[in-house]
């Protein structure tokens, strides 16, 4: 707990008359109502003509709510905390909009949507900004397109869906495919600062997630020296609709006041699909009119909106850029259902995570065939393009030729040598989790596959060339290994030396 | 009967009144629902007509009539309560203007808490 400083007798009293001064004390004018009815964390109140949509009303017993829709003599108004509200109970406007309050202070916090601490620990916002949590997003004038990478230290994304900061990346896949671990290795890659790149502040925003598995994300964090520059806004299964609804739109505000400062900012909502069925409850209790599936008619809205707000914004507004990974369950792999093609058509492409992919034993489960990124190469460095560029068409050959695989001896040489080849760009496309890999160790493990390189090194024999490549590399050829840190594009003079250097390294461990 | 049917009965009652032979069998002429609205559609139409004073001091006629053609309303309710300190609360139909001591030490309290 930081040391309370010491006021003496006159310091204190300045500091009250400095506050005094600033306090506006001019006579107050409230828009009041009366309680008609509760019921499924919804209130309806008669009276409070001067009510805004979105705005926050305070209750005669303390409790907060926020109006979420106005009708001709009543307005329907969502509960915020716990309190009991009655019937007959007065409730009046505060004039305010739904805001959390920001400040650096956050880093490092678990709070819920309200910004109230989970972590047991006090929560004191120093110089905080209210920003709201609706807000219009930033301009076309105002950004630039999308040009510098956010590295997540996985192979097959950062070769082949490259993501770039100020894009919307969507994780889609069924339940237990590694979306959350896509999105945590992601996070745990910014400690490294790969590139040379400035700091990236995480938000993990967790909606309507088990308890135990929120506690178990931020004790990985902490573990990975995470925490130290994340965030986490946690609203669990068991909290109520409208704090779970609110929950991305928190996320959001607070990235966006890091943003504002000119700093990189990664948002995971995670996951989207529980905001949707969280927003459709309210809607339904609301009597708003159901559309498919029962969600409301502007539930796109809700997260086009929401997504929209990420951005990459010009050097002239701050360079600073809010990159979103939102996460999207699907049931049975069908990408084709409502929610999921909805965040599609918003996202900048999508990373489709594959159960049949998961159970076989291919982790990270990326199909690279339906999976894409808008951005592209835009958002590579030109190293990683060098050798990126045909893996994705060896990938899909030697999916077609995979059922092939079982007839080994009836092949040709050149079907036989393309299944070899797909098997070792799979083999080094694996990553276990939790071990996310810099630029330099990423460009040498593809390399040494893409190359032909591994063509006739044993497949269960990877995973150990892999630990050693990068190492081996550093010590016998640095000026190379510095080049490809910076993320540059080698000559054929360095290419030669890669080969040369990985190929005494094969020797040895054959 | 329809809600805006109801409220323009509500409103003709008010500013007419009734007798109680007629109100009588209008009750059991409308269904129980009907009859609730009814009811509200009343309170609030009185409400909309007349303001609530609560003031520290007594108010005296004078004043009092001030106030009435300042608010444009029919009927004014007054309250005294000296916990107010000084000043008065009025209240016109939903909105509140609290012009009282007590009220703004309140709010003067709240804001240094906040800023502090």
């Amino acid at each position: 707990m930081a040391k309370q400083k010491q006021f003496t007798a006159e310091e204190f009293l300045k500091e009250i008359e400095s506050k005094l001064s600033h306090v506006d004390t001019d006579n107050t004018v409230s828009n009041v109502g009366t309680v008609v009815s509760v019921g499924d964390g919804v209130v309806r109140a008669n009276g409070l003509s001067r009510a805004g949509f979105g705005e926050e009303v305070e209750f005669e017993e303390g409790a907060h709510g926020l109006v979420l829709s106005l009708d001709e003599d009543t307005c329907s108004i969502i509960l915020l905390s716990d309190v009991l509200v009655n019937v007959g109970e007065r409730v009046k406007t505060t004039g305010k909009v739904l805001s959390v309050n920001v400040s650096e202070d956050l880093i490092g916090r678990v709070i819920d949507p309200l910004a109230n601490a989970l972590d047991a620990k006090p929560l004191k916002i120093k110089d905080g900004k209210l920003y709201p949590l609706e807000r219009i997003a930033a301009g076309v004038v105002t950004r630039q397109p999308v040009d510098t990478p956010l590295k997540t230290g996985i192979k097959a994304i950062d070769s082949m869906i490259p993501i770039g900061r100020g894009q919307r990346e969507l994780i889609i896949g069924d339940r237990n495919t590694g979306k959350t671990a896509i999105a945590l290795d992601t996070i745990i890659n910014q400690k490294k600062k790969d590139l040379g790149l400035r700091q990236v502040i995480c938000i993990y925003c967790a909606i309507g997630q088990k308890r135990g598995n929120i506690a178990r994300i931020v004790a990985i964090l902490e573990e990975k020296g995470a925490m130290d520059y994340s965030i986490v806004v946690a609203s669990s299964s068991s909290d109520p609709a409208a704090v779970q609804f609110l929950a991305p739109l928190t996320a959001t505000a607070i990235a966006e006041y890091f943003m504002e400062r000119g700093q990189d900012v990664l948002v995971v909502y995670d996951d989207l699909s529980k905001h949707a069925t969280a927003y459709r409850q309210i809607s339904l209790i609301l009597r708003r009119p159901a559309g498919r599936e029962a969600y409301p008619g502007d539930i796109f809205y809700l997260h086009s909106r929401l997504l929209e707000r990420s951005v990459r914004m010009s050097d002239k507004h701050g360079g600073g850029s809010i990159t979103s990974l939102p996460i999207i369950e699907t049931q049975a792999n069908d990408i084709s259902a409502y929610i999921p093609t909805n965040v599609i058509s918003i996202t900048d492409g999508q990373i489709y995570l594959e159960s049949d992919l998961f159970n076989s034993g291919t982790r990270p489960a990326i199909n690279a065939g339906t999976s894409v990124s808008r951005v592209g190469g835009a958002a590579q460095t030109r190293g990683m393009k060098q050798i990126s560029g045909p893996l994705r068409l060896e990938l899909a050959q030697f999916r077609s030729l995979a059922a092939f695989a079982q007839f080994g001896s009836d092949l040709d040489t050149a079907t036989q040598k393309q299944i070899d080849r797909g098997k070792r760009v799979v083999a080094v496309l694996n990553q276990p989790q939790f071990q996310p890999l810099g630029e330099a160790a990423e460009f040498i493990n593809i390399y040494s596959a893409s190359s032909g390189l591994l063509d006739d090194f044993p497949v269960d024999k990877i995973p150990s060339f892999e630990e050693k490549a990068s190492d081996f590399v550093r010590a016998k050829s640095k000026n190379i290994y510095s080049d490809l840190e910076k993320g540059n594009k080698l000559d054929d003079k360095g290419m030669n030396e890669l080969k040369n250097t990985l190929a005494l390294l094969k020797k040895s461990l054959t | 009967m329809t809600k805006a049917d109801l409220k323009i009965l509500a409103l003709i009652i008010v500013q007419s009144g009734i007798s109680k032979k007629i109100a009588k069998r209008l009750f059991i002429k409308l269904k129980k629902s009907e009859q609730k609205m009814l009811l509200e559609q009343i309170k609030l139409e009185i409400q909309k007509n007349k303001i609530s004073v609560i003031s520290a001091q007594k108010v005296d006629i004078a004043t009092g009539k001030k106030l009435k053609e300042l608010f444009k309303k029919e009927k004014i309710e007054i309250v005294e309560n000296k916990d107010l300190g000084a000043g008065l609360i009025i209240q016109d139909n939903d909105t509140i203007y609290d012009m009282s001591f007590k009220g703004n030490l309140i709010n003067t309290l709240n804001a240094v808490t906040e800023a502090l």
